[in-house]
């Protein structure tokens, strides 16, 4: 049970850590427009649902849980791509209207 | 020094007592850390609930207090008009400075009274985090009253209410409106707890972040010049998505207090999408800082609000996101890694975003912001701040880590346990090592306060430094 517990909180805290450092290192390869920092962070994706994936072996949650978990990796995996496709559509002109 | 509006007076007021309480808090954080290692230490003097008490109390307050200063900046250049009821807000300040001066007296004097109601008025509430007597509570509501009269006289008076200025008013309401349910007892202690909690968490989660985000945006449309529309339209998303998550993500504090067994799922939902919206927060701030390529006549405050946007992320949602399912939480719950979180949350979230504030509000007043505003000494404040805030939070999560394996999940969660594991090296050598950067955090204060002083006092300098940036 011990090592259950302390390997959930390892694994969620590197699982989030790792879905922002793709989030950060897409937005700055999508701005950029240098493919190699969008395949690094093609790289932290997938660590991100490989601890994803580990999580939802942890005995310590029922179905429905690992579910959620499942869910919620998904969800953070997912964000960054279409969060800066509505970011971009934004217009990001200084000279644009301010008020 | 001189300001358009006199209500900017009133805001620098507001950020210079919040300053020196960032320093009282700074004191009496080593004053616990050091007491973690030598419980002896101030032991009948300053014991350490006291320390503590003021600790979190002070951090609190110059919080608060600086939100209230960015109100009062940001306000008369929103409606482009005066304050109005600026003298109210001028009293209220000064009870407000009162207040908290005499709280401190009677927190490190007194300290505790009789189970009496006059103790309840006259010297602490006792409630953990909201320990203020009842006189100062009403005070406290008092003077969010008098700040929320000042915004919606001045938006009627203008007639000018923008998408931003809505936002702060109904936020406004939902601040003094829920510090009120922290203020009345019931003899059942879960009934207490649930609506203590309203106060702790729904203040901090959602009605401190939103009023930050609309702080936010204002530094944004004058730092950068990012059109309003843009600003307002994320402010819109912003609201939806952390009132979406972050009310029901109270649930995570329902968990263990005598609360039907539905909050357990509600509240591990909930709190684990929270970080989503500060991933989008993190993205657009990194998309932004990209797109303007870190050019700005403000160094210190572009870079003081980029560490708000990461630090929201990993203090407030990696840092909370890994002990907020109950399954977790039932083992970690009150071990050091809710310090560990709170410490970075809170630096990440509010005070980079204060520091934001302040330093673009110096910049504009001292150098109508024509320079550029850098120098070494925010640089050395802002490395040593974020170095020690690191720091504290690798050693407190160590320590929680081990509390979570050994004193709760293998021993069993009994006193015996409890005494068994404070002498272990895991939990020894991590609090020496948070006293360590807690130094080092402390150290990051006298560089602020001299850059703070120092700034366009040497416009020659920004000048020559301007054109050769020009050049």
């Amino acid at each position: 049970m011990a090592k259950e517990v302390v390997l959930f909180l390892f694994l969620s805290f590197l699982m989030l850590t790792f879905a922002g450092f793709f989030g950060i290192i897409y937005t700055l390869g999508s701005l950029k427009r240098l493919p190699k920092l969008t395949y690094l962070s093609y790289f932290f994706a997938l660590l991100h649902l490989g601890c994803t994936l580990y999580l939802t072996t942890l005995k310590i949650l029922s179905p429905p849980w690992k579910f959620f978990i499942l869910f919620c990796g998904f969800s953070y995996a997912l964000l960054p791509p279409f969060w800066i496709k509505f970011v971009k559509n934004f217009p990001h002109d200084l000279n644009s209207n301010r008020s | 020094m001189q300001t358009k509006y006199e209500s900017q007076k009133l805001a620098l007021w507001y950020f210079t007592v919040a300053i020196i309480l960032l320093g009282a808090q700074i004191i009496f954080g080593l004053i616990i850390g050091y007491q973690y290692i030598n419980p002896d230490f101030l032991f009948g003097k300053i014991n350490f609930m006291t320390a503590r008490m003021l600790h979190i109390n002070a951090m609190v307050v110059w919080l608060l207090m600086g939100f209230i200063g960015g109100i009062y900046w940001f306000l008369p250049l929103e409606t482009e008009r005066e304050v109005v009821g600026l003298k109210l807000g001028k009293i209220g300040f000064l009870a407000l400075v009162g207040a908290v001066a005499v709280v401190v007296l009677v927190y490190l004097f007194k300290q505790i009274g009789s189970a009496e109601p006059s103790t309840i008025w006259f010297i602490t509430e006792g409630r953990e985090y909201i320990e203020a007597p009842r006189w100062a509570d009403l005070g406290i509501v008092a003077v969010a009253l008098i700040v929320a009269f000042n915004v919606i006289a001045t938006v009627i008076k203008s007639k000018k209410l923008t998408g931003m200025l809505l936002v702060l008013i109904l936020d406004l309401g939902f601040l003094f409106g829920l510090y009120i349910a922290g203020m009345f007892f019931t003899p059942n202690i879960t009934v207490d707890q649930y609506f203590w909690w309203w106060v702790v968490h729904l203040w901090v989660e959602a009605t401190w972040e939103v009023l930050v985000g609309v702080l936010t945006g204002w530094l944004l449309m004058h730092l950068l010049g990012t059109p309003r529309k843009i600003i307002e339209a994320w402010l819109y998303l912003e609201v939806t998505l952390v009132v979406a998550t972050g009310v029901l993500g109270l649930g995570h504090h329902y968990f263990w207090i005598g609360t039907p067994e539905y909050w357990l799922g509600i509240g591990g939902f909930f709190s684990a999408i929270e970080p989503l919206p500060l991933v989008a927060m993190v993205i657009h701030a990194v998309y932004d800082a990209g797109v303007h390529k870190l050019k700005t006549v403000n160094k210190p405050a572009l870079f003081w609000t980029l560490t708000q946007a990461l630090g929201n992320f990993f203090g407030a949602g990696v840092w909370g996101f890994m002990h907020t399912l109950p399954q977790i939480n039932l083992f970690s719950h009150g071990t050091q890694i809710t310090p560990a979180h709170g410490h970075l949350a809170f630096f990440g979230a509010y005070m980079a975003i204060n520091l934001a504030l302040l330093y673009f509000i110096l910049g504009q007043l001292r150098t109508q912001n024509k320079y550029i505003l850098d120098s070494k000494a925010w640089k050395w404040a802002f490395v040593l701040f974020i170095i020690g805030i690191l720091g504290m939070t690798a050693a407190l999560t160590v320590a929680g880590f081990a509390q979570t394996m050994l004193e709760r999940a293998t021993l069993g969660s009994t006193w015996e346990a409890y005494n068994n594991i404070q002498n272990h090296p895991w939990l020894t050598q991590s609090y020496a090592w948070r006293f360590f950067f807690g130094i080092i955090f402390a150290l990051g204060y006298p560089f602020l306060i001299y850059d703070l002083l120092k700034i366009g006092k040497d416009l020659t300098l920004l000048q020559k430094r301007e054109e050769a940036l020009g050049a």
